[in-house]
């Protein structure tokens, strides 16, 4: 699958929450697009990642 | 007297808002927001990076202040609105500043593009102040297409050039029934009194503010000079004349009054 337009293997089946606690990342501060459509929360645990999938992981930063 | 400026239902003392990109500490921001009493900042959205993860900027901002994202790096509304529905997913909340930018050397916004991103995001519930090259039909469309403000830049982003479209950015304040807000070019305290004089609702500061030798204290300067010029366009600027009115008697001292009408 891609994320963040790399090219991204996971060692195994696991959700879009179990992929952000594997990257280390709080899950508080970020948002998901998956397939070019934002996911709320609530269903980061019910959504498996694919192969083809495209997920983008965004965060907040300075901006004028 | 009380001189709020209402937005997206909410009532701002402080019409300095604050853009937070380049700084060269993520430290400096709590601090120049503190100063310059604002109660509005900008954000941006971008891509994690997993390898070098960065610091949450957010952990330095007050609490209670208004996060407005941009959606810089749009190119074009659709792409507006993907990051817009991104921020509010992220937390930002529902206040989102369009910037539809598909020309890198100058970066001028697409006015059409940005009034479709407008047009949707306000029937999404998001309080949206479009950032815009000042043009009268382009204002009028965004005020159509339900923005909270208007936002015409002052010369490019970045450039501290100031009010170069200081007419344009007048005749928007006559004729929009909506706050005007200049943002982007304002590159002194002066050039934002100015502003504020010609009756702008507030005026939208970064790279003055963050590339000042000292941003903390620039944005002190800032905050004063916008309560400055508000305060001059509320007292009623005097008129502008061509030639010399002496502002002391004239007559009646020193010359006798036949060589005054000589005069």
């Amino acid at each position: 699958m891609t994320v963040n337009g790399k090219e991204t293997n996971l060692e195994r089946e696991m959700s879009i929450a179990e992929f952000l606690r594997f990257k280390g990342i709080v899950e508080a501060l970020v948002a998901v697009e998956y397939n070019l459509n934002w996911v709320r929360r609530e269903e980061w645990p019910n959504i498996t990642l694919k192969e083809d999938d495209r997920v983008e992981v965004i965060q907040i930063m300075a901006g004028g | 007297m009380d001189d709020f400026l209402r937005i997206g239902g909410r009532d701002l003392s402080c019409r300095l808002f604050l853009g937070t990109g380049k700084f060269t500490s993520y430290d400096l921001i709590p601090q120049v927001i503190r100063e310059s009493g604002s109660q509005l900042v900008t954000v941006a959205l971008r891509r994690m990076d997993f390898d070098t993860p960065q610091e949450n900027m957010v952990n330095y901002l007050p609490p209670g202040v208004i996060l407005m994202t941009n959606t810089s790096g749009a190119r074009n509304a659709a792409e507006a609105v993907r990051i817009a529905r991104l921020a509010r997913a992220a937390g930002c909340g529902d206040w989102v500043k369009i910037e539809v930018v598909p020309d890198h050397k100058y970066l001028l916004p697409d006015n059409c593009e940005t009034i479709k991103a407008t047009k949707t995001l306000a029937a999404e519930g998001f309080v949206v102040l479009p950032y815009m090259s000042p043009d009268l039909v382009a204002a009028k469309n965004l005020v159509e297409a339900g923005a909270a403000a208007v936002m015409p830049l002052g010369s490019p982003i970045g450039s501290n050039r100031g009010l170069k479209t200081k007419e344009l950015v007048r005749i928007l304040i006559e004729e929009i029934n909506l706050p005007i807000i200049v943002d982007a070019g304002i590159g002194s305290p002066s050039e934002a009194a100015e502003a504020m004089e010609m009756g702008c609702a507030a005026v939208l500061v970064n790279t003055a503010i963050a590339t000042a030798r000292d941003p903390v204290a620039m944005a002190r300067a800032f905050a004063l000079a916008v309560e400055a010029g508000r305060g001059a366009y509320k007292a009623g600027l005097g008129p502008v004349r061509t030639y010399a009115e002496a502002s002391s008697p004239l007559t009646g001292f020193l010359h006798d009054s036949a060589e005054d009408k000589g005069r």
